[in-house]
């Protein structure tokens, strides 16, 4: 699975452009923060493909998770 | 009504009067303090049609209800003027410690009105007003003045100045109050207009409110409640342009090159795996934040005084870097050399300008330049070419003098320069109404351009700031919001300008807007007027402030013809990156339009019906003539 990760959310996949994890068995969002040691509070936005999900959802090892902070904005 | 003075201080730079007058009750009611009351005296006190430079035009600033309570990031003032750039409502809102004093000075607001015949400074110590030759100080720079009139008045004073652009009447110059800035609108215009330099002001009394105690208890949770809150880290880490990678890569819609991208690619063709690229503030914060910068009472301060300490532009401070500046001196010029978007961005500050339209109308000027269309013999060999800092530095200096062919031609923004060079330049112009755009490539966030099509002053993000709603697809109480899509963007950017109002007039920071929401409001405004206002109440001040601005440029003729887009975001789909393909046509400008005039109860031409302004209480205020029927 590829996970990227922005703003303040970077450093927890290790300050790069995208970490990948093996992920054999379909997991949800909230078992991968776990797993990776992202602390839930942070993410604002979870996309899976490009498309928002709640954080509930269940996913796969070929799927591309995106993770979005809160935006204060410009 | 506890809280505020029910007085407002009067001044007349040509007659050199003051007045003190007295606003009962029913005004604070319905409008609140800062933009509320500040929207309420500029449509009082000034006549339709009137030159916006001319002695007749007038200037109200209002701190907000919340700035000097301690409130956390109730930092906020407003000024409201006729705006030189847009021929409408002007506003400008800015985190200043004058607007603290005004708090502790026995008046709520001031009203500035006429033309001094000299260059002029006003020393106001509580509701007394001492006019002080500022001829010294011609020509010298805005945040300079400030440091020299503190010098030689005592540092308890806090301050605003003007810089050269704005005593040269460039229509996008903006006021500084201490490193900070009411920029937007030609604001600076309006003060060398009336020759105005400078304002520097005092308070010494305290404000009686209704339950001092429990506004303490209040503040008390709601440093905490920030403190804690998710967002908080990294505005204070990196500052507003924390988001900005986010933006460009993840969306695609972090205008570039005058908006022929919406993806500023080429920042990133030079980078191993991890790097950021040179504008990030993940890059560039660390490295170059001397200390941060705070509004008054801000406790997440996303402001940071920045400093270059070698090469080139070695000696370069500046507040900054703002998002919207790595766009307007970064992204638009093609240019991702941080340290030369801050000496532009200190230069803009010093000078006066709105670094974002500053910025913008130099883009501009660099496209015509790669098109042939500028006279190069007349250039003084400058080569204006995209990423060309050098010669946007030199420019930008000639712009604050109004200097040679290329100062003249892009003193006034993108409007007048179009108009001036002609050859469809107008096609490359990124403004409305006259206002350059702002960093958010609406091309792909179709809410946005609604919002900024629609917004008072022109091309205005915060207006009704939905970029957050629209990229994140929910907030607040807004849910499955798609960017790309055209339909039912009416409501979302009502409301969203009616909440963003509040913000304006209860003098909150709309960076906390995640924080307090709607709902933290109503509290701690009966806290300290000892009213029982509910949420309800507060987006109804909203609204009615927002009406009665339109109203404004309604009685100025401003109507939905100029409710626009610019023609690169309706005709030139973004080239490239995440967003490719993206626009705005003209059928779903207008499709939105109607949605969002429906939502708003204003006829099709988007003037206020008379139905909705009777709901709002402000056929007092408003002539029924200029209304709508239904
Ligand atoms: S968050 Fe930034 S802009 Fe808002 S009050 Fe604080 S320092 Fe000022």
């Amino acid at each position: 699975m590829k996970i990227k990760a922005y703003g303040i959310l970077k450093q927890y996949i290790g300050d790069k452009d995208y970490l990948k994890i093996d992920v054999p068995e379909p997991i949800t969002i909230v078992e991968l923060f776990s797993k990776v040691g992202i602390p839930e509070k942070y993410v604002f936005v979870v996309e899976k493909n490009g498309k928002a999900i709640t954080k509930d959802s269940v996913i796969n090892d070929n799927d591309e998770i995106s993770l979005i902070p809160f935006i204060s904005g410009g | 009504m506890k809280g505020v003075w029910n007085k407002v201080l009067k001044i007349d730079l040509s007659t050199k009067k003051t007045e003190i007058v007295p606003v009962n009750d029913d005004v604070y009611k319905k409008y609140n303090m800062g933009l509320g009351i500040a929207t309420y005296f500029l449509y009082k006190e000034t006549e339709s049609k009137i030159d916006p430079l001319g002695a007749e035009n007038v200037i109200v600033f209002s701190p907000g209800l919340f700035v000097g309570t301690g409130i956390p990031t109730g930092s906020k003032s407003a000024m409201t003027f006729k705006s030189p750039l847009t021929g409408g409502f002007g506003r400008a809102i800015v985190g200043a410690y004058l607007g603290v004093e005004m708090r502790k000075s026995g008046v709520d607001a001031i009203i500035i009105k006429g033309k001094s015949d000299k260059l002029v400074t006003l020393k106001i110590d509580n509701e007394n007003v001492e006019f002080i030759d500022a001829e010294e100080y011609r020509g010298i720079d805005a945040i300079l003045t400030q440091d020299k009139l503190r010098e030689k008045y005592g540092k308890t004073y806090r301050t605003c100045a003007i810089g050269q652009a704005g005593e040269n009447l460039s229509k996008i110059s903006g006021i500084d109050f201490e490193e900070r800035q009411a920029a937007r609108a030609g604001g600076g215009a309006v003060f060398g207009s009336k020759n105005l330099k400078a304002i520097i002001m005092k308070g010494d009394k305290k404000i009686d409110f209704a339950d001092p105690e429990k506004l303490k208890e209040l503040n008390k949770k709601w440093v905490n409640i920030i403190k804690e809150h998710p967002a908080t880290k990294a505005d204070m880490d990196y500052g507003s342009g924390e988001f900005y990678d986010w933006m460009n890569r993840e969306r695609g819609t972090f205008p570039s090159r005058n908006w022929q991208w919406g993806y500023f690619q080429s920042v990133y063709d030079n980078l191993k795996e991890g790097e950021k690229s040179h504008i990030d503030p993940y890059y560039w914060s660390p490295k170059y934040t001397v200390r941060h910068h705070p509004c008054p009472t801000c406790t997440k301060p996303c402001g940071r005084i920045i400093e270059v300490k070698e090469g080139k532009y070695a000696g370069t401070k500046v507040d900054g870097i703002e998002y919207e500046v790595l766009y307007s001196l970064g992204g638009v010029l093609e240019i991702d050399d941080v340290e030369a978007v801050a000496k532009m961005n200190e230069i803009c500050d010093r000078e006066g300008f709105d670094a974002i339209s500053a910025g913008v109308t130099i883009a501009w000027a660099m496209e015509a330049y790669e098109k042939g269309l500028l006279d190069k013999d007349k250039m003084e060999g400058i080569e204006l070419t995209f990423g060309n800092a050098d010669a946007a530095i030199e420019v930008l200096k000639k712009m604050a003098k109004r200097e040679g062919y290329i100062g003249e031609l892009l003193a006034d923004g993108t409007k007048a320069a179009a108009e001036k060079l002609g050859k469809n330049s107008d096609q490359f112009a990124i403004n409305i109404k006259g206002l350059e755009l702002p960093a958010y490539d609406v091309r792909g966030i179709k809410g946005m351009a609604l919002a900024l099509a629609v917004s008072i002053r022109g091309a205005c993000h915060l207006t009704a700031g939905v970029y957050g709603i629209e990229l994140g697809g929910s907030w607040w109480k807004y849910k499955g919001i798609d960017r790309l899509s055209s339909d039912w963007k009416g409501f979302e950017v009502k409301t969203a300008e009616d909440l963003a109002t509040t913000y304006d007039i209860f003098g909150l920071c709309k960076f906390s807007r995640h924080m307090y929401f709607l709902e933290g409001i109503p509290e701690l405004n009966n806290a300290i007027t000892g009213d029982d206002m509910i949420d309800a109440d507060v987006m109804t001040i909203g609204e009615r402030v927002y009406n009665l601005q339109k109203m404004f440029n309604i009685r100025e003729g401003i109507d939905r013809k100029y409710d626009t887009l610019p023609y690169r975001v309706t005709h030139n789909p973004i080239p490239k990156g995440v967003s490719k393909g993206a626009y705005v046509s003209e059928e779903e400008l207008q499709h939105m339009l109607d949605e969002y005039y429906m939502a708003r109860g204003w006829s099709k031409d988007s003037t206020p019906t008379a139905v909705k302004l009777a709901s709002l209480d402000l056929l007092d205020i408003v002539d029924e003539k200029l209304a709508a029927g239904i």
